[in-house]
């Protein structure tokens, strides 16, 4: 190897450490204490997340709807400083809770109306049934959740108000009296009983009947030969004007049974017997 | 023949047989409004049937009205938001804790086509008005007249008459007391009067034999003396405590009748020895009251002629119970 090589290599050897010594200057330096003018810093943040909060937990009242659900919404803000798209409304709950009955949300929705910035609006609706107590004071509470799995609950004496339902229903169209002989007593309807279904969360404490006579255009049945009774194990009462059936009520979910007899006069021609279009019977619920 | 004949009896239940109605929540089923206030209930008319129906309103109220002047209404199938106000208006001029009864009634309006026998159905409700202030008072008030009127009359005439009967047991009670105690104090008066007699008697003895001693001594004087002796006016009967220390504080007819006592002290009348009583030297008490005698209750029974205040202070043998004995003679 000639020395003019030798030379090249020591120099470009020379240069590669010089390159070297440059580029880890700060490392060394650093490692030997050495006082620079340039500094560097490892920096590392560490960002936690902001649990959501909720305000503004709202209810219009619900009013029951016969014989089956209401839909009552729950309205409230939940507010996160990391932007309402970290929370999703459809994870969110609401529970409304009197006397010990508690009925929860079927599904919460985003109430767009209150949606923006830093707040998410949403709307839970709850299912209620027709037979749930009428009050003002189904104590409220919801339960959100953000993208980071905090929860924000309120359960803070909000209220709900559900209204009073006085419904019912005669569940037969139709009382029938199978064919019988004049002067026959003791004639039950054949499609007894009548079934009365309250289907409301009102109660019905007693019960009327009004009947009037049926006639065949020729002879009549007065509505006195009728009897109605709560219960099947007696005939009951007559018929009459404003008759109240003894022990006949209608408590909230629940039915009532009425048995109708009648004792045939005598001397009937035969036919069909019937009211007239203004002579029906009627059947009225109060407390 | 005619026992054999059909009858064939049909009642039909027209096509709307079930109805419900809404009200607005009521706390206890009463509404509590001030004088002269308004306010509107909301009724929801519910038909749940797959037919329409007519349905029509009464009410009964001197406050409430319907504010449709129609009380007709058809309701759609399946419709469940009927909505209707009752307006209240309370009088400017009732009183905190009246209330007024609303009434009101929905019923369908059935047709029938002839021949068929129609059941209809009616729901009727009822609920209060109660006048209150702006604190609610009037509410309690409102519930008080309420269980009142709603007691049964047979309780109430239960009540009554128990109430009676207690009073009569109380009445008869303190009639029973009364005579009871009148009674005793007739039985004191008697027992007085019988002691006054006794001594009228002794007295009289003492008069006779003074008649026997001084002939002069004329009718006329004994008749008035006796009268003096003998009349028991009513005063004497019902004299009070201050007449009776009066008499107890009475002095000795004479000084030869008062009490002497070795270191000076004289006791004039039965007071005195009440009075003296309380300052008397134990020695000196012990020198005139022994289980042997009692010169108090001697001097008592023959100057002062109190022969049952005499036989009490007989058995008296500390000051104490001296003191109680006289003490007792105007106190009784």
């Amino acid at each position: 190897m000639s020395s003019k090589k030798i030379t090249i290599i020591f120099l470009t050897t020379i240069l590669c450490v010089i390159t070297l010594i440059g580029l880890f200057t700060p490392v060394i330096g650093q490692a030997f204490g050495a006082n620079n003018t340039q500094k560097y810093f490892n920096i590392s943040v560490v960002i936690s997340n902001a649990a959501p909060t909720i305000t503004g937990v709202s209810a219009a009242s619900g009013t029951p709807t016969e014989g089956t659900t209401t839909a009552v919404h729950i309205y409230f803000n939940v507010t996160d400083t990391n932007g309402y798209t970290d929370v999703n409304p459809t994870q969110a709950s609401a529970n409304v809770t009197f006397n010990g009955v508690t009925r929860s949300s079927a599904s919460c929705a985003d109430y767009g109306a209150w949606t923006g910035g830093n707040i998410r609006g949403v709307d839970c609706t709850i299912n209620m049934n027709y037979y749930d107590e009428s009050s003002a004071s189904w104590d409220i509470s919801v339960r959100a959740i953000d993208g980071a799995a905090a929860v924000a609950n309120d359960s803070n004496a909000n209220t709900m108000t559900y209204d009073t339902l006085y419904a019912f229903t005669l569940e037969q169209s139709n009382i029938n009296f199978n064919s019988a002989s004049p002067g026959a007593t003791g004639l039950n309807a054949s499609d007894d009983p009548q079934v009365l279904n309250n289907t409301g969360n009102g109660a019905f404490t007693k019960i009327n009947i009004t009947g009037h006579s049926l006639t065949n255009g020729e002879d009549t049945i007065g509505a006195g030969n009728f009897t109605v009774n709560a219960t099947a194990d007696a005939a009951g009462m007559a018929v009459g004007s404003n008759i109240l059936i003894t022990g006949a009520s209608l408590s909230v979910n629940s039915t009532q049974n009425l048995y109708v007899w009648l004792d045939l006069p005598s001397g009937l021609s035969n036919g069909t017997y019937s009211t007239n279009s203004t002579t029906n019977w009627l059947i009225e619920a109060y407390n | 023949m005619k026992q054999f004949l059909i009858l064939i009896l049909l009642l039909t239940i027209p096509l709307s047989y079930g109805l419900g109605v809404a009200q607005d929540y009521m706390e206890d089923n009463t509404l509590r409004l001030l004088k002269g206030e308004s306010h509107f209930v909301r009724l929801t008319l519910q038909n749940p049937e797959d037919v329409s129906v007519n349905v029509k309103i009464t009410l009964e109220s001197e406050v409430a009205e319907l504010t449709d002047k129609n009380p007709t209404y058809n309701l759609s199938p399946k419709s469940f938001d009927n909505e209707l106000f009752i307006k209240i208006t309370c009088p400017k001029n009732a009183k905190i804790g009246d209330y007024y009864t609303v009434t009101y009634a929905v019923e369908p309006q059935t047709s029938s086509d002839g021949g068929q026998i129609g059941m209809n159905m009616r729901i009727r409700r009822s609920f209060d008005v109660v006048i209150v202030n702006e604190d609610g008072v009037g509410y309690n008030k409102y519930i008080m007249k309420k269980a009142r009127e709603e007691t049964p009359k047979r309780i109430r005439t239960v009540k009554s008459i128990l109430i009676g009967i207690l009073s009569i047991v109380i009445l008869a009670g303190i009639f029973i007391g009364l005579v009871k105690k009148s009674n005793l104090l007739s039985e004191k008066l008697l027992k007085k009067d019988k002691t006054i007699q006794k001594d009228n008697k002794q007295k009289k003895e003492q008069i006779k034999l003074k008649k026997e001693i001084k002939p002069e001594t004329t009718d006329e004087e004994e008749k008035q003396e006796l009268k003096s002796e003998t009349a028991i006016p009513d005063e004497q009967k019902i004299k009070d405590a201050t007449e009776i220390k009066k008499e107890l504080e009475q002095p000795a007819e004479s000084q030869d009748q008062y009490f002497y006592f070795h270191n000076g002290t004289t006791l004039k009348s039965i007071m005195d020895i009440y009075y003296y009583l309380r300052v008397m030297p134990q020695e000196t008490f012990k020198i005139h009251v022994s289980t042997d005698k009692n010169d108090f209750s001697n001097w008592v029974l023959g100057v002062f002629k109190k022969p049952e205040l005499a036989k009490t202070m007989k058995f008296c043998q500390t000051k104490e119970e001296m003191m109680k004995a006289i003490e007792h003679e105007w106190k009784k």
